[in-house]
């Protein structure tokens, strides 16, 4: 049983370093996602996967149930990690895909990070607040008056 | 007021501050007043807190009555109350420092919420005493400051979060993956019962699980393989809110770092990397900035600089270098936010964030400007009366304490190479240096009518923070010394949390 996952670890950290490591957004966000869910795994296994025995019997276990018992703590850790990374996730691909379907755009590392390769007047209404006012609107900025 | 209500006041104000701010849907201005007003009480409360926390005493809050190494303990020591009041204060004048006139309606009432949101997450991160707990509130920051990243709305913002978010959130994992080994190692994730237990593990072992944990703070406060979510992140939001990142961001990392360096770290090798890091960062940090144009994403580089101090410092693991950590820590939060705040102003009036495209004769009238950016540059450099000239001192006595010399020549270089890239902003921004090439942009704002200046009041409070930082330098020195005897002391934390009030079923110790 461990070497499932040690195996499955293997793979989702693989797939997801690859993934991580192409040049398009999405690819990235996956990969990011698929190397947390390797982690999970990892955490999991850090309370025993081998479990048969229930957590809690009547009377005084005995010690070979208390021996093999398998600790539910890092099953609680791990659902809490997995609804974080959920949340991101989400958050990501949400921001992300509304821009990319907008503007058109596959990676977003290709926009220009310094302002020296963008429109004075972007740059001005941005430093002034005035392109959250466009982006509520729904509008994109090159289109702002 | 009791230590519980005050507690509970920092805990539970910002969250219910947010959502009411949410749901209530205000006006920018209201919104603004909302905020600051929040502000001022979580600011009072955290000051009763520090002058509570001052007197040694250490409080212990185990919720749900479950005792310390089954519930989550919420542990508030000298050095938990110190950095939440730093929150505190910077979120306060950076509140009121985003002005709706100036930044942008929608950018003030989209930015409210979320700011208090991010203090709830700071909060919870600097007064937890149990790692995972910790995990959660980096992430809440986390996604909390990624949200704050898109508030601008434009191409750039989402060039900037991009990686800042990528490279957090598998510095989380690592963090993640770090505690689920030690859980695994020793069944606990209470920090008082990792200390007790740890040193019992086969040192390998430990060393790979805690390394996992000390890189992934290391991110956090920005040290040098790790550090490049940072630069590109601060120039991109409104000014203020970069002020309060710069300000207290990396100081979550660093506040890591203190809290588990005597706890875990001790007895390992790690301290000592930490040490050499620190240096390094400190040195190349202050090289990189050096070389950058933008203004803003040259005072992020020097924060990867001046953490380097900081994370340096408290490698040693001494009191000194404890003390003195904490006072840098302290002292370079807020001068960063003075300087943002400066940056702000420069910016909206060249209508350009690249130093380059400031020349001198639009900033016109700017000599109170210039002297408040000459002031917090003097102290961010170090030089004597002023609050950094004795921070540096201080980490540099632990340095020669502990005859760490080579590390101590890399912070002293850079130190110099700050007041370097300090003069290089005056010349810029303050004696046209680049006035040659003329600017095509527009102002953003023409200058306000009736010589009202909203920046002065922010800038001017943070810089009065900064002067009296120094001359009450003998009490703080004190203050932060008596914080690293009690960081340093192990057992009594220890017995502290262990003998907090509860009870649940681990009242009586079912594992020992």
């Amino acid at each position: 049983m461990a070497l499932v996952v040690v195996m499955a670890v293997f793979l989702l950290m693989s797939v997801g370093v690859y993934l991580l490591l192409a040049r398009r957004t999405f690819s990235t966000i996956l990969g990011v996602s698929l190397i947390g869910h390797a982690v999970n795994l990892i955490v999991l296994s850090a309370g025993r996967v081998r479990s048969t025995a229930p957590l809690l019997q009547e009377g005084e276990a005995p010690r070979d149930v208390v021996e093999t018992m398998a600790d539910p703590m890092p099953q609680a850790l791990v659902l809490t990690a997995i609804v974080i990374s959920m949340a991101i996730t989400l958050y990501l691909i949400a921001v992300m895909g509304l821009k990319a379907k907008r503007e058109g755009i596959i990676d977003v590392t290709r926009i220009p990070e310094s302002d020296a390769d963008r429109d004075d007047e972007e740059v001005r209404r941005e430093l002034s607040g005035a392109l959250a006012q466009t982006a509520r609107d729904g509008r994109t900025t090159s289109e702002a008056p | 007021m009791n230590a519980l209500l005050a507690f509970a006041t920092l805990y539970a104000l910002p969250i219910v501050a947010a959502l009411g701010l949410w749901l209530a849907r205000p006006t920018a201005s209201m919104a603004r007043g909302m905020s600051v007003s929040a502000g001022a009480v979580l600011v009072a409360v955290s000051g009763w807190q520090v002058a509570n926390a001052a007197s040694g005493e250490v409080f212990v809050h185990a919720f749900g009555g479950w005792a310390a190494p089954f519930g989550i303990v919420f542990v508030v020591d000298r050095l938990s109350a110190v950095l939440v009041v730093l929150a505190d204060v910077l979120y306060l004048i950076a509140v009121f420092a985003l002005r709706p006139g100036v930044h942008g309606g929608h950018v003030v009432s989209r930015a409210a919420p979320l700011l208090l949101l991010l203090v709830f997450g700071l909060h919870g991160a600097f007064m937890t005493g149990d790692l995972f707990n910790l995990f959660v509130m980096f992430e809440l920051v986390l996604i909390i400051s990624y949200l704050l990243l898109q508030v601008p709305g434009s191409s750039r913002s989402l060039r900037a979060a991009f990686p800042n978010v990528v490279i957090n959130l598998l510095a989380s994992f690592l963090f993640f993956g770090g505690v689920g080994t030690l859980y695994g190692l020793v069944g606990s994730v209470n920090l008082a019962d990792l200390a007790t237990r740890l040193p019992l593990v086969d040192p390998s072992f430990r060393w790979g699980a805690l390394s996992m944990i000390v890189v992934a703070f290391g991110t956090k406060a920005a040290l040098l393989p790790v550090v490049f979510w940072l630069p590109g992140t601060y120039p991109t939001p409104s000014a203020p809110i970069a002020a309060f990142f710069a300000g207290i961001m990396t100081k979550l990392g660093a506040y890591s770092l203190l809290r588990i360096s005597p706890l875990l770290l001790a007895g390992t090798s790690l301290p000592t990397v930490l040490v050499w890091v620190g240096a390094a960062s400190a040195l190349l940090g202050v090289l990189a900035a050096l070389s950058q144009y933008e203004l803003r994403r040259l005072l992020a580089f020097h924060s990867v600089s001046q953490m380097g101090y900081v994370v340096a410092s408290l490698g040693l693991l001494s009191v000194a270098g404890i003390a003195g950590a904490l006072y840098f820590l302290v002292h370079h939060a807020l001068v960063k936010a003075s300087l943002y705040l400066v940056a702000d102003e420069l910016e909206r009036r060249h209508g350009h964030r690249d130093l380059r495209r400031m020349p001198v004769s639009k900033a016109g009238s700017s000599a109170l400007l210039g002297g408040l950016f000459l002031a917090s540059a003097i102290t961010l450099a170090g030089l004597p009366p002023t609050s950094g000239f004795i921070a540096k001192v201080s980490v540099f006595v632990a340095g020669m304490d502990a005859g760490a010399w080579a590390p101590l020549a890399a912070l002293v270089l850079a130190s110099l190479f700050t007041l370097a890239s300090m003069l290089k902003i005056w010349q810029f921004a303050f004696q046209g240096a680049g006035s040659k090439s003329p600017s095509t942009g527009h102002a953003a704002v023409s200058p306000s009518p009736g010589g009202l200046r909203p920046w002065l009041a922010p800038l001017g409070a943070l810089v009065a923070l900064t002067i009296l930082l120094s001359a009450s330098a003998g009490p703080s020195l004190r203050f932060a010394r008596s914080t690293a005897e009690q960081l340093l002391d192990v057992d009594a934390y220890v017995t502290q949390v262990k003998s907090a009030p509860g009870h649940g079923f681990g009242r009586e110790g079912v594992w020992r």
